[in-house]
């Protein structure tokens, strides 16, 4: 009878040890809750925001975590910390992250509403909760010129 | 006196749960569902969990995840090879439902769902509502292979299910149950361990995240931004940060101590219900589903065919002590 709960402990012990390797994980969905929070969105070169279901067939979310994963991987290859990161390098995992999204071989015809061409601009949006209610500030992180 | 009625607690329960053969055949049939499709209470019916053919396609995987790091899985992603698997994935179902071959199909099934999202997780953006689904499927494959190959290797019967055969049946459900628990208290001591102790009291802030989630909807897909609603929400936690932090806290405390499901039926039934309702209360304030995690609360902790065969048992006068079954 005391081994009954073993495989709840197993469980419990790989996901916590091997935090994100699939289908490990330590379900960190809203574990770190901030003042301040931020996501990107892109937008043409006139300002008309490019909805990313219909054209990438991905949510704006996982852009996030698509722009942290090149950003990580950035940071290891250039061995900083993250407070050392400077606008170049933010620009630079965002490049990667436009090359990954718009000029991979990946075929997207069953996701994309129509072709996208000209510029597309990625943009920051930082949130904070003031004493007045919430503010949002925008910041240009890079952009990519698409051939029709 | 109290240590006397924790003992008394501790020592009643905890115990392996009993599954009737009706029971088992269908939480089997229930879960190979749940591997196709997520049924949407008053919304889409035939919401998918495993994309269907064609619509699954990845030629690389540019930050690997999980089995992505030792082999290359974008064989899986060919939209031509992805079709056979699909459909060979649902062809083992016949005899998982059936309960035929189970150590046999479990593993391929298993490994069929992990192989399909590690590669899926492995694009660089990581989500959090496939995992539960493919750690019951493994947590069942395991629990019908190592019995018999402990028995073989050590010449006696696998400690956790013994040599009974009613409990050796019932083991790979009793592990379904222990790996979903696992995965909520897994949530509830990152939450902690992140917030360093403090994340009820931080909840009121909460309402950064919710407005950061609509905007990304919006940015998703326009129309599905929210609306009236959101800005009542928002404005209520920053009203009341207090009420805030009783209802937001009870939520993790139900993730935290989600392995008391596993101390009897009435336990799973009420933590099935609780976390269900968590479910649906972070739908709706961060438009934020987890729909296998939904289907999974119903089909192992809150068990409607278990409750409905009690409730015809008592009903026709045999109420044994099938609560503590």
């Amino acid at each position: 009878m005391r081994h009954h709960l073993s495989a709840f402990l197993v469980t419990l012990v790989l996901c916590l040890g091997l935090r994100e390797c699939y289908p490990f994980s330590h379900f960190p969905m809203y574990s770190g809750i901030s003042r301040t929070q931020h996501y990107f969105f892109l937008e043409r070169a006139g300002g008309e925001p490019v909805m990313t279901r219909a054209y990438l067939g991905i949510s704006a979310s996982s852009m996030k975590k698509m722009y942290y994963s090149h950003l990580h991987e950035l940071r290891d290859a250039l061995k900083k910390d993250r407070g050392e990161l400077g606008s170049e390098d933010y620009a630079a995992a965002g490049d990667s992250l436009l090359d990954q999204l718009f000029s991979g071989h990946r075929d997207r015809k069953a996701w994309r509403e129509a072709p996208l061409t000209g510029e597309v601009r990625l943009i920051r949006v930082d949130i904070e909760r003031v004493a007045a209610g919430i503010s949002r500030r925008r910041s240009f992180i890079t952009s990519m010129e698409l051939s029709p | 006196m109290r240590r006397n009625w924790l003992s008394a607690f501790l020592k009643a329960g905890f115990r392996p749960f009993q599954f009737s053969p009706t029971e088992r055949f269908c939480l089997r049939l229930l879960t190979a569902m749940t591997l196709f499709i997520l049924p949407e209470i008053g919304g889409d019916l035939t919401r998918q969990s495993l994309p269907g053919p064609g619509k699954f396609s990845f030629e690389s995987q540019p930050h690997p995840n999980g089995l992505a790091h030792i082999f290359d899985l974008t064989w899986i992603g060919d939209p031509e090879i992805y079709a056979w698997v699909y459909w060979g994935m649902l062809g083992l179902c016949v005899p998982y439902v059936l309960g035929l071959l189970l150590p046999v199909v479990l593993p391929f099934l298993a490994l069929g769902h992990i192989c399909v999202f590690t590669l899926y997780q492995s694009q660089g953006a990581i989500g959090h509502n496939r995992q539960i689904l493919s750690l019951v499927l493994l947590g069942q494959a395991v629990a019908v292979v190592l019995p018999p190959l402990w028995r073989r290797w050590k010449g006696r019967a696998f400690p956790p299910c013994g040599s009974d055969e009613g409990r050796l049946k019932s083991y790979m459900f009793n592990v379904s149950l222990q790996v979903i628990a696992a995965c909520y208290v897994v949530a509830g001591i990152s939450k902690l361990i992140k917030s360093k102790g403090l994340w009820v009291w931080q909840t009121p802030d909460l309402v950064v995240e919710m407005v950061k989630t609509n905007d990304q909807r919006l940015y998703t897909k326009q129309e599905e931004a929210g609306g009236v609603e959101l800005v009542d929400t928002i404005a209520f936690m920053t009203d009341y940060p207090g009420l805030t932090r009783l209802v937001l806290g009870g939520g993790f405390f139900l993730e935290l101590f989600a392995f008391l499901a596993l101390y009897s039926r009435k336990w799973a039934l009420a933590f099935g219900i609780g976390l269900f309702g968590l479910h649906r209360s972070i739908l709706w304030l961060m438009k934020l589903g987890f729909p296998e995690n939904e289907q999974l609360l119903v089909i192992y902790f809150i068990n409607p065919v278990f409750w409905a065969v009690a409730g015809w048992a008592w009903l026709r006068g045999q109420r044994q002590d099938l609560y503590r079954s």
